[in-house]
């Protein structure tokens, strides 16, 4: 049977050449709605088949089947079968390309009317070694040409539903590391990949959307700008986040200068690319998806008060949790929450759709969803809309226009926390010895009296023309566009227990990123076996941020004010624009397919840059040999391929770093100017150069992949903030271009399919990643705090320092050695274990685990927590300088982070018995970081609910009052017609 | 049917045939150049920027900026003064701590009575504020000497310029006063009185220059702030008390200088207030302080019944009744600086430093009758009994306005005699919760440390030098 009757078939469509050609916009819209529901009309025959694993015979889901020559195209669903229509009659060739397997092709006669029928076999082929990657090449390359490691993450083979990119990213490959920003609504995590090469920029990595700049560093705080800005919940959204992750595809990383270097001045932290999906020619395919669940937060307190007074909402008023549970004492009356307690189990839902399709000429992809996460806090809520649009357009033989747009609108509620003192969980932690001197649930709620908000929306879209001249002459050229706006709104009404007579907080923020970007490719033949690609371009990002902030306080009553009904407000501006501009060359040998090299030069320009400082240049050079396609190359030794790249990035310094400025501030109402930034005409950006080495394998009859790097990464004229002599004016520290950082290690990659049997099987997966940092040189910096973490020669980068006990078990007096460095910041050794199980009946079984070790954290909370405690007799040295308030001291309270979580564990039923007319259907239930294993030395919280103030900072993570994140369940239903 | 496998998958073999079919390579060089041409106007985008916010160095050469470098160096005293006053309040007894630590509050080490030298921040804006203030002169003094400019002001008379010295001498004064040790401009330790030598000289030329301007307020200001050193140095005996006294004589009681405060950022909020303004922070309290059962109102405070301090203080056992000062009762209460009144008192002082018991009692009695308070013998029954009104008479005046710990330091050091106001004070409260004496200011800092971070880039200065001249 085909399943062409589920198109519509009203109509055959013009071309969009044609109706170009008439310059009928009017028609061409008519035209544009027509295509987006009409299928393509009748053709002279009909092919349906399945494709299949060689040997196994298992059906492959979402295998790519086209038809050569034409752009009619269908993808299978879970049965592995698939039905394309209005093929021409004749001798035609049919590729069905799949992750993981090699192309197949075949050919076939189609007849007209007739329906043919095959079934395709596919290979496997875990190296991947003809796929696309875009990446950190110019233009497009083939796997097997790219010298330097790339990790790609499929959204089709990821078991678990992702609820949001960093979810995406969080354990799956080595070298990427994420860290949550806590467990607050929206809050952001910050990404690093192969540790921290910066100690005073952001190591954040850049990301690009289908070719396009992005805004990569967190959006800001919705803090107060007067008083203490802790007044919030003190987490940043991280942008990455307002992408749908159903509309993505892949996401490709590169993580570090070897494979960076095309991107120039603000690369060095690596480079995160985001494809969203295209529609393909063929009939609409329409996707729907639902899912349901809650968040839950799981323990993180000690055996006796597993959520530190959170749950049941006091202690001391509710001496037991059934008595809380039970409405005990005047639970009933307080209930912020039910049973009693401050945490809620926070329902999270989201609705998505998609179709995409295509007719000659035009192929698209629309999608939309809304999602409402509420959090497990009383005032954290999480809503977004978002909609996107892909359209291609075959404009000419020879040109193709690719236009991707992408909206979201969104909207984060929060609960003030984090070191807040008008905060909730640091006066429940603190209990009776909170702001309030009580712990009764009835006083604390008056802190639930605010409102944190923060609006969102953002536009992301992007043109990319392509233009092939001639066959061996390709151009792309993209122009994109990224905007945000966000409005924080942070209000303590009139009334307020902490504040009576109103504070509010007012933001207003733009955030622009212009792209141009140009490449252009040509292929050339030398000899016959030799030949070669000479690739050059052109690129400028523009980047904008325009905040308009205004504070006001003390209002005349209730109601829900406007800032300038305070009798005091104050506003405030900030402008910041940036400029980078370069060109890149860059050339490759190929020889006989299998030997690659490449060498490349980027050209940069920068408007942070010194005026002393011209362009920078940054060279490449990579090697790609397949040697395993050698005739002398065992072939029981299935696929390798050897590789090795060396090159450089930078990182810009900051905006104001070359000018010598004096800020204005004013006093009294009269204006004043103070020592601001010394300036420093010859300051330039950071580089960092790269080496790797490294292999990949396909073994044992290509059930076996295995990917093997050594890294090394040293950063020269590494940027310092050089403190200034206090007695010469106390300017702020300058950046300096002094010193030297370095970073290396491994990073390996394995997977392998333990059992294939047609109806079931076992892959075990995992990833292991080594980073060790050293500061290798200050210059003429000394050593310095930079983002929590200490900067010192011969330690790691961003070290954690503090005050040490030496003898910390023995019951005697402390011997403290102040200004010891713990250790490292940043996670020295990550494994990341995964098992998926397939079961009969297409049912799957899968979880994901991740190790974190050998860094540390920094807990400021307990030094608050343990001030003030009564003495006891018998204290270790330990205690007595945790318990006893003249000797506590937070320089005291670091600890071993090392930790493990279960990420997700995921069983998916296919449904299509339960859903009939659907191609697939697909019910996923999955809980999320509900398990952990933490150290001995980490009695209480969590790991990940430290806070930094932005994302882009690599430091030592600290506790504050904040809390972690929630196990979540979702329960998931994908259905595709 | 089995399918073929076909391991290129991108059409290279496709594009590799058409190449064979090539142009000539003279074309292609064309069509790569002309791209390359593409290419360079691309990347050839300028990166020059100006973004706004801050002012460059050479803007401010402008004489209509002059002004505003000297509220600029105003600014930056209020600042150093800001902790400064803050924390030397709670060394030296002025206010206890109530509970809370950190920004807002009393460190738990100060508490105990010690300063650390990594706290370098007090430091650092004490040292801005003197750089500051005398840059502002060196460029004035360019400025009017060395440009071409026609109908320049004489520097000599230049308002301006008077102002910034004036300041400069205070931002050295309050060096002096509170720091062990100071540093000058990158140079190695001096002892704290050099800091006071720096101020009175900046004074006399603050005095010349106000002077021949006619701005009255400076004149007073560089009279009252000569004094102010002056009588410091002299109880280290680097100055006459004679000239402390003539100096205090011109300026009249009712003369004010304050240092501005703002409630529009929290750097320039009155912190006594602030970190005590129940919203939330009740971090200091004037129980258990030596006025708390005293009726001054130059010392006023308020006793509130329905909380307490907002954390417990351990060496009080708990937490503290609170007892808010109502000196300053919002975040832009302004502090002062130099007063008429507390130039009676250095002529009081004088007057018991050349042994005038009539003299120093009739100059005290001049304030306590304008406050309408029991007034002192005349004479004072002994030098000792002289010297304890003297003291506790400072203390009331300058409470809470950065002095006390000059104060104390430059008693002890030099064994005046008289008691002064200590932290013994549980002996006298009728509140027996917390009976035993818990003070003594003997054992407690006296001065703050030259910062970490100027041991650490002047290569002049050791931490190890930096860190022995604090020793109580």
């Amino acid at each position: 049977m085909t399943k062409s009757g589920l198109s519509l078939r009203w109509c055959n469509p013009p071309s969009l050449t044609a109706l170009l050609a008439r310059g009928s916009l009017a028609v061409g819209a008519l035209w544009l709605g027509l295509a987006l529901i009409a299928a393509p009309a009748s053709g002279q025959g009909t092919v349906n088949g399945r494709v299949t694993v060689a040997g196994s015979g298992r059906p492959i889901a979402g295998a790519q089947v086209t038809v050569v020559g034409t752009n009619i195209g269908t993808t299978t669903g879970e049965d592995g079968q698939f039905v394309l229509v209005n093929v021409p009659v004749g001798r035609q060739e049919i590729r069905v390309a799949q992750i993981g397997y090699r192309v197949g092709l075949i050919g076939l006669n189609v007849q007209m009317g007739a329906i043919t029928a095959e079934t395709i076999e596919l290979t496997r082929t875990v190296l991947r070694l003809d796929e696309v990657v875009v990446t950190g090449t110019a233009g497009q390359a083939r796997r097997r040409e790219v010298g330097n490691s790339i990790a790609q993450l499929e959204i089709a083979e990821a078991p678990d539903p992702p609820s949001s990119i960093e979810t995406m990213l969080q354990g799956r490959a080595a070298g990427v590391n994420l860290t949550l920003g806590g467990g607050a609504s929206g809050a952001g995590g910050t990404i690093r990949l192969r540790g921290a090469v910066s100690v005073s920029q952001s190591n954040q990595p850049i990301i690009y959307i289908d070719g396009v700049r992005t805004r990569s560093e967190g959006y800001r705080r919705n803090r107060p700008v007067s008083g203490y800005t802790g007044r919030s919940a003190n987490v940043q959204q991280n942008p990455i986040n307002d992408i749908d992750p159903a509309d993505i595809e892949r996401i490709e990383i590169i993580k570090g200068s070897a494979a960076t270097t095309l991107y120039g001045t603000e690369a060095s932290a690596g480079v995160i690319q985001i494809f969203t999906k295209k529609g393909r020619v063929g009939a609409p395919r329409w996707t729907f998806q639902m899912d349901q669940g809650f968040a839950r937060m799981r323990p993180f307190g000690t055996e006796g008060n597993p959520y530190l007074n959170l749950k049941p909402a006091s202690y001391a008023v509710f001496a037991t949790d059934a008595e809380a549970t039970l409405g005990g004492g005047s639970c009933a009356d307080v209930a912020p929450n039910q049973d009693c307690s401050w945490l809620r189990n926070g329902y999270r839902s989201k609705y998505a759709g998609s179709v995409g399709g295509g007719v000659e000429g035009l192929s698209y992809f629309i999608a939309g969803s809304y999602s409402k996460y509420d959090g497990v806090l009383p005032n954290d809520t999480e809503s977004k809309y978002s909609a996107r649009g892909n359209f291609s357009f075959d404009v000419m033989n020879n040109v193709r226009i690719d236009w991707n747009t992408q909206y979201t609108s969104s909207n984060v509620g929060h609960t003030a926390q984090g070191n807040n003192a008008h905060g909730l969980t640091l006066n429940v932690y603190r209990q009776e010895r909170n702001y309030f001197q009580s712990n009764d649930p009835r006083d604390l709620r008056k802190l639930l009296n605010q409102e944190i908000d923060t609006d969102i929306n953002r536009l992301v879209t992007g043109v990319t023309v392509n233009v092939t001249p001639y066959s061996w002459f390709t151009n792309r050229y993209t122009l994109g566009y990224d905007f945000a706006h966000q409005e924080l709104r942070n209000l303590r009404p009139f009334g307020f227990v902490r504040a009576p007579s109103g504070i509010l907080g007012q933001d207003q923020i733009y955030y622009q990123t212009l792209t141009s970007d140009y490449v252009g490719n040509m292929n050339y033949g030398l000899t016959g076996s030799l030949r070669g690609t000479f690739s050059f371009g052109g690129q400028s990002i523009l980047t904008k941020e325009v905040r308009t902030s205004a504070y006001g306080e003390s209002f005349a009553g209730p109601g829900v004010p406007e800032v300038d009904d305070g009798s005091i407000y104050v506003a405030g501006e900030n402008r910041v624009r940036n400029v980078t501009a370069g060109f890149f060359l860059q050339n490759m040998f190929d020889v006989n397919n299998k030997l690659f090299l490449t060498t490349g030069l980027r050209v940069d320009g920068h408007s942070a840059f010194g005026k002393n400082l011209g362009l920078q240049a940054y060279p490449k050079f990579s090697l790609s040999y397949v040697i395993s396609d050698e005739s002398f190359y065992p072939a029981s030794l299935g696929e390798l391929k050897l590789r090795s790249a060396l090159g450089y990035s930078g990182r810009a310094p900051g905006t104001f770093a070359a000018i010598r400025i004096w800020n204005p501030e004013p006093t009294s109402g009269q204006p004043g100017y103070e020592p601001g930034n010394i300036g420093n005409d010859d300051v330039g950006p950071e580089r960092t150069r790269e080496l790797e080495f490294g292999f990949d394998a396909g073994l044992f009859d290509q059930r076996v992949s295995l990917e093997f790097t050594w890294y090394e990464q040293k950063t020269t004229d590494a940027l310092m903030d050089v403190q200034q002599l206090p007695s010469l004016g106390n300017w702020d520290a300058q950046a300096a271009n002094v010193g030297v950082l370095r970073n290396r290690g491994i990073e390996v990659n394995v997977n392998a399919q333990v059992v294939d049997a047609p109806d079931w099987g076992i892959e075990l997966g995992g990833s292991f990643y080594t980073n060790e940092s050293e500061v290798l040189a200050l210059g003429e910096a000394v050593p310095f705090e930079s983002g929590d973490g200490w900067v010192e020669e011969g330690w790691p980068i961003m070290a954690a320092r503090g005050y040490m006990v030496m003898n910390p078990d023995e019951i005697a007096d402390p011997i403290v050695v102040q200004d010891t460095i713990f250790g490292p910041s940043q996670p020295t050794l990550v494994v990341n274990p995964s098992v998926t199980i397939r079961l009969p009946m297409g049912i799957q079984l899968s979880a994901r685990g991740e190790y974190r070790g050998g860094y540390y954290i920094y807990d400021i909370i307990d030094a608050n927590r343990d001030a003030g405690r009564a003495l006891e007799d018998g204290l270790t040295a330990r205690q007595r300088v945790e318990c006893i308030q003249d000797n506590t001291d937070s320089d005291y309270m670091y600890f071993k982070a090392d930790f493990f979580k279960l990420r997700d564990l995921t069983l998916r039923v296919p449904m299509e018995w339960a859903i009939p007319k659907t191609s697939s259907a697909t019910l996923s239930l999955t809980v999320q970081n509900w398990a952990r294993w933490l150290n001995d030395d980490m009695r209480i919280f969590d790991p990940e609910m430290g806070e930094r103030n932005t994302v882009s900072e690599s430091g030592v993570l600290a506790f504050q009052e904040a809390y972690p994140p929630p196990g979540i369940f979702t329960a998931s239903l994908r259905i595709t017609f | 049917m089995h399918s073929h496998q076909y391991p290129d998958s991108t059409g290279r073999n496709d594009i590799m045939q058409a190449t064979k079919n090539r142009m000539s390579v003279r074309r292609r060089f064309r069509v790569l150049l002309a791209s390359l041409a593409v290419v360079s106007v691309a990347a050839a985008c300028d990166t020059d920027i100006t973004n706004p916010g801050g002012a460059q160095d050479a803007f401010l050469d402008s004489l209509s900026a002059h002004q505003a470098l000297v509220t600029g160096a105003q600014r930056s005293f209020a600042e150093a003064m800001e902790n400064i006053g803050y924390w030397g309040a709670a060394m030296t007894f002025e206010i206890n701590p109530a509970g809370s630590t950190g920004s807002y509050g009393i460190e738990s080490y100060i508490q105990a009575g010690r300063f650390r030298i990594q706290d370098s921040g007090d430091w650092e804006e004490a040292q801005e504020a003197r750089w500051a203030a005398e840059d502002a002169v060196r460029r004035f003094n360019r400025v009017l000497t060395e440009s071409d400019l026609p109908d320049l002001p004489d520097f000599n008379s230049y308002a301006p310029a008077a102002q910034a010295l004036a300041w400069a001498g205070f931002a050295n004064r309050l060096l002096g006063e509170n720091f062990c040790q100071v540093v000058f401009d990158g140079s190695g330790l001096l002892p704290h009185t050099a800091a006071l030598q720096r101020a009175d000289s900046l004074f006399q030329e603050a005095l010349a220059i106000a002077t021949a301007a006619g701005d009255d307020d400076y004149v007073n200001a560089a009279h009252a702030g000569r004094a102010q050193a002056l009588a410091y140095l002299a109880t280290y005996g680097l100055a006459s008390w004679a000239d402390a006294a003539a100096q205090a004589a011109s300026v009249p009681d009712d003369f004010v200088l304050d240092s501005p405060r703002s409630d529009q950022t929290d750097g320039q909020f009155n912190w006594f207030y602030w970190a005590n303004g129940n919203e939330p922070y009740r971090a200091h309290t004037t129980w258990g302080t030596y006025w708390e059962n005293m009726t001054d109102p130059r010392t006023p405070f308020r006793i509130a019944t329905d909380t307490t301090g907002d954390a417990g203080v351990a060496k009080f056992g708990g937490n503290v009744p609170w007892y808010p000062q109502m000196k300053f009762d919002s975040k832009s209460s302004k502090i002062n600086v130099a007063s008429g009144w507390e130039m009676r008192l250095i002529r009081a002082e004088a007057a018991l430093a050349a042994n005038d018991l009539t003299e120093a009692a009739n100059q005290m009695n001049v304030r306590r009758t304008d406050l309408g308070l029991t007034l002192f013998p005349v004479p004072f029954a002994s030098l000792a009994d002289g010297y304890t009104a003297l003291k506790t008479e400072r203390a009331a005046e300058l409470w809470l306005e950065g002095r006390r710990m000059g104060d104390v330091r430059r008693w002890i050091e030099n064994a005046i005699p008289g008691d002064f106001v200590d932290g013994n004070y549980r002996d006298i409260n009728q509140d027996n919760q917390f009976p035993v004496k818990v003070e003594d200011l003997m054992g407690r800092a006296r001065g703050f440390f030259v910062g970490e971070s100027e041991a650490e880039t002047n290569p002049n200065v050791t931490k190890a030098e930096a860190a022995a001249g604090c020793t109580p």
